[in-house]
């Protein structure tokens, strides 16, 4: 028998309950410091894409810079997020120490591209 | 042939052929004619041969046209053909100014200019107007000081440019004229033109002359303004100030002017129009203010995330 759509609803509403809670209890808060830090830079992203789409294009360069900025920063901040996740310590032979030291020097060449390219 | 004109000719003159006849049309050009439209003056006596002209011809000017009742013909004839040339169309005195200004005057008739005509009071036949003395004198002497090149003489005496303000790319007020323009330049320019009269040479004094800032085509064409030198003792120039178009290329500042009777003036000068130098654009956009801000906060969001991040406690209760 197919479960009904309230059921459905509340099964949905379940399941993303459980999730977040899930989240809650099993992420290190040092994980959660670098997720707070990803949503922000989301924000950023989505809320210049939206100012683009309604002002238009010009200057396109500035629109690159500040937006490809955002991005960038967070894939930088997946990579720091994944290389210190202690579940995936078998797989990377690298400290935390050191995966953050490679973030900062690539954040260096990233805003020296950003500032130049911003015009 | 003769010119032949049943209603206006002169009587007391005519020896009853009616060849000596009446002109009121004369061209309206100041220094061909020496006198404006609006004038009320006594008729040109004429007996002569009538003349046609080309109407493509830009050169020509139909100086003294006959009344429109004439027509040219073989007095002691009777009329067997269309005559030749009918009414207004029948032209008495022409004249010629080639592109090189010189001048040709062709009239087809000697007693115009004679001392007899000159002094002759006129009555006109059928329209019954008098005139104490004809008219013959004043259009001759004009006529005759126009084909000499005493009258309806000029020339440019001098041409400046620059921007207003003064300066420019390679010059400036006082010193050589500009070479180049920026576009969107704000530009003064002006013109000083000089007649001959009575043997001297003295400022212009028309108000239409034109400017055309030219490239293939005028981009800009402006009627100039007579304006006296300050201090400058009576002369007058023709100057204007204008926005150069927002269009790169050789530009010239063009000054033609035509008009019948006067002398064929033209003045050229090239100048170039630039387009902005990379420093003359704005510098920060105000449409990329949030792309900045963006940019920016990444840069401190950064510096805040790191202390965060490298001064971190995992909280107590995973301490375990």
């Amino acid at each position: 028998m197919a479960p009904s759509t309230s059921q459905q609803q509340q099964g949905l509403a379940d399941m993303v309950g459980g999730l977040l809670r899930d989240y809650d209890k099993r992420t290190p808060s040092r994980l959660k410091v670098v997720d707070a830090y990803l949503a922000y830079i989301l924000f950023t992203g989505i809320f210049q894409f939206i100012y683009c789409a309604l002002v238009g294009t010009f200057p396109f360069n500035s629109f690159l810079s500040g937006f490809l900025s955002c991005v960038a920063s967070f894939i930088l901040a997946v990579n720091l997020r994944i290389q210190v996740n202690p579940e995936n310590k078998s797989q990377f032979a690298i400290s935390p120490e050191r995966a953050f030291a490679d973030f900062l020097f690539c954040h260096v060449i990233l805003h020296l591209t950003v500032m130049n390219f911003m015009g | 042939t003769a010119v032949i004109d049943h209603f206006h000719h002169a009587v007391g003159l005519d020896a009853g052929d009616h060849t000596t006849m009446l002109a009121w049309e004369v061209v309206d050009a100041e220094p061909l004619a020496g006198r404006r439209v609006g004038d009320d003056p006594a008729p040109v006596i004429f007996r002569g041969v009538g003349q046609t002209v080309d109407p493509g011809n830009e050169l020509v000017m139909q100086v003294l046209s006959a009344e429109s009742n004439a027509y040219s013909a073989f007095p002691a004839d009777p009329i067997a053909a269309y005559p030749m040339a009918v009414g207004r169309a029948t032209l008495l005195v022409t004249a010629l100014q080639a592109r090189n200004n010189a001048r040709v005057v062709f009239s087809g008739s000697l007693d115009l200019f004679s001392d007899r005509f000159f002094r002759a009071p006129v009555l006109c036949s059928r329209c019954g107007t008098q005139y104490a003395r004809s008219g013959n004198e004043a259009f001759a002497t004009a006529l005759g000081q126009w084909v000499c090149g005493q009258r309806g003489v000029v020339r440019v005496k001098s041409v400046t440019h620059h921007l207003v303000g003064g300066g420019g790319v390679g010059g400036g007020v006082g010193v050589a004229l500009p070479e180049a323009y920026t576009i969107n330049d704000h530009v003064h320019y002006e013109i000083e033109i000089e007649e001959l009269r009575a043997g001297e040479w003295v400022p212009f004094e028309r108000e239409d002359v034109q400017l055309d800032f030219h490239r293939i085509d005028p981009f800009v064409r402006k009627t100039l303004e007579r304006r006296p030198v300050p201090g400058g003792g009576g002369r007058v120039v023709y100057a204007t100030e204008f926005q150069l178009p927002d269009v790169i290329g050789v530009f010239k500042f063009l000054v033609e002017y035509r008009q019948p009777g006067f002398q064929f003036l033209r003045s050229q000068l090239d100048v170039s129009v630039v387009p902005y130098r990379h420093d003359e654009y704005e510098r920060f956009i105000l449409a990329a203010y949030p792309y900045y801000a963006s940019a920016f906060s990444m840069m401190g969001g950064l510096f805040v995330f790191s202390f965060v991040f490298l001064y971190h406690r995992e909280s107590k209760a995973k301490q375990e």
